[in-house]
């Protein structure tokens, strides 16, 4: 952690700036609650820095910090928001009428907002697990060190998540890359 | 020790990232472990349904000069309500300055009285009235003899004062009696002793102006040595003339203190010079030598008239003061500086009483705050 001072505070924002935004927006699939919680972090962070004890990384106790500012955030508002921008691309959440009536970029757009139905569909805990583990490729103990709550919880909570996205992969399966149907 | 979870090797086995050894190996568990197996099986569909979700989020628009100008207006936040109080408290401090500084103040009187009747000043015995300036340092014996007053008139005046009998000694220079008496007689320690009950005269009947006659008589010689004690009117006399020894006249000095008796209760030497030094000061317009005098003839535990006279000569200079005092208050009233330099001037002329420390301290808050206190006297 930076000693105190502005020019400490700039470098420490920029060093950790993407990362941390990119767990935050993974996590609330909005751009601007997303920025929003990352200047809230950066500014808890640095009025707590004197708190950090220099065990484990700055960014692992900065990526703690995002993940209990989300926590209130979610508490607070149950509402959802779509899976990064992308999910506004699709217009129309229904299966095409031919396996073969949309392109390429209508397929990854049509399945982009079948995604984020099927993630938000999920319950909270499993699909933060699943969502750091599978989009921000954190292992398990490091989702157990930024959630606080024990390795074998996280993976109780994938292996949950993944059981319920394997039930809308069904659905799906000729529109996923490979399928025989593509 | 590895904290790598079988759920870290199912993806990165989905992910394709092993190689081809690390990845038989978890193969070979997958294909041993049916639960293992499930979660594999699972996991990979789900990895291969996610996978266009995978893409880079767009970047922050955050930055640094946004979050920095948060932080500030964050510290001014926090700073807010200690900002209130301190504008607060700055706003009771103005308050209480400004009522500090125009409301008068209460200066309580240590000594000097508010209510003096304008007749005590005009009571103060005058200078010299009764007590003659000789009895600042004089005393009846001096080394060992009696220290003889030359004069009558001038030891009337101080058997006046002292409420003491004269001791009258008529002589002359070359009479050999008289040479022998001041060489033994009054040199004699008892003589001496008996003879500091009066006020001894020793007059040079040469050069003593006219009226001793009524002393010697008409056949001076048969009175000669004249020795007497009598009352400073005279009413009160008794004549023991003649040549005698050192034990007639200390027995002649004893009876005679019977005369004494008759004029009542002496004045102590003591506060006798004390008044005689207070009339000094007095006459030097020295204020302060005089209270002292005075306060130590008043405080005597004997004294008689004396006392009652320091008493009241001390009233009149607190009544001075008090007059002062009032007189730099009227001034006051329509110029502060007049008022404040009468107050100075008054304070310096009583300093060394305690009169002068009270108007000291009435000046110091007329100047400090610009206006006249309010005066209280200290209860007795």
């Amino acid at each position: 952690m930076p000693s105190p001072g502005p020019g400490d505070f700039a470098s420490f924002f920029h060093a950790h700036r993407d990362a941390i935004h990119r767990l935050l927006h993974r996590l609330t699939r909005n751009a601007a609650d997303a920025d929003d919680l990352l200047q809230e972090t950066f500014l808890t962070a640095w009025k707590k820095r004197g708190q950090f004890d220099g065990r484990g990384s700055a960014e692992g106790w900065l990526r703690r910090t995002a993940f209990r500012l989300y926590l209130n955030q979610r508490t607070k508002s149950k509402r959802r928001t779509s899976l990064a921008d992308a999910r506004s691309l699709a217009k129309d959440g229904s299966v095409p009428a031919g396996e073969h009536a949309v392109d390429d970029r209508e397929a990854t757009s049509f399945l982009l907002s079948r995604i984020a139905e099927a993630l938000d569909d999920l319950p909270d805990e499993p699909r933060e697990a699943f969502v750091l583990f599978r989009f921000e490729g954190m292992t398990c103990a490091q989702i157990a060190e930024t959630t606080g709550v024990p390795a074998k919880t996280v993976e109780t909570r994938l292996r949950r998540a993944t059981e319920l996205l394997a039930q809308s992969v069904a659905k799906y399966r000729d529109h996923l890359p490979g399928s025989p149907g593509r | 020790m590895s904290d790598r979870t079988p759920f870290d090797d199912i993806r990165d086995l989905a992910e394709g990232t092993l190689d081809a050894a690390a990845a038989a190996q978890i193969r070979a568990r997958i294909e041993s472990d049916p639960a293992l197996r499930a979660d594999f099986d699972a996991y990979a569909a789900v990895h291969a349904f996610t996978a266009p979700a995978v893409a880079p989020v767009a970047a922050s628009s955050l930055t640094f000069e946004r979050i920095d100008a948060a932080r500030r207006a964050a510290r001014v936040r926090r700073m807010r309500p200690w900002l209130a109080a301190a504008a607060s408290l700055l706003v009771v401090a103005a308050g209480a300055f400004a009522w500090h500084h125009h409301m008068p103040r209460t200066v309580v009187l240590r000594s000097i009285p508010l209510d003096v009747a304008a007749a005590a000043i005009d009571d103060a015995a005058p200078i010299g009235d009764v007590v003659p300036a000789l009895l600042a340092d004089w005393r009846p014996t001096r080394d060992g003899a009696v220290n003889w007053i030359p004069s009558i008139e001038e030891g009337r005046e101080v058997a006046r004062a002292t409420n003491r009998p004269m001791f009258l000694w008529i002589y002359h220079p070359e009479c050999p009696y008289c040479i022998e008496w001041d060489r033994k007689a009054f040199r004699d320690p008892e003589v001496c002793a008996a003879a500091a009950e009066f006020v001894p005269v020793r007059v040079d009947v040469m050069k003593a102006p006219p009226g001793l006659e009524k002393y010697l008589g008409d056949d001076m010689m048969a009175n000669w040595p004249y020795l007497g004690v009598m009352s400073a009117d005279e009413k009160e006399r008794v004549d023991f003339p003649g040549m005698k020894g050192t034990a007639a006249i200390r027995d002649h000095l004893a009876k005679a203190l019977a005369t004494q008796a008759k004029l009542g209760a002496a004045v102590s030497w003591d506060i006798a010079a004390g008044m005689a030094r207070a009339d000094a000061a007095r006459a030097a317009d020295d204020v302060a030598a005089e209270f002292r005098e005075l306060a130590a003839v008043r405080d005597a535990e004997m004294g008689g008239a004396m006392k009652t006279s320091a008493a009241k000569r001390i009233d009149a200079i607190a009544a001075n003061a008090s007059a002062a005092l009032l007189d730099a208050k009227s001034l006051a009233a329509t110029d502060e500086e007049a008022g404040a330099r009468r107050l100075s001037e008054a304070a310096e002329r009583f300093r060394g009483t305690p009169y002068g420390l009270d108007l000291a301290v009435v000046e110091q808050e007329l100047r400090a705050t610009g206006r006249f206190p309010v005066l209280e006297t200290a209860a007795k």
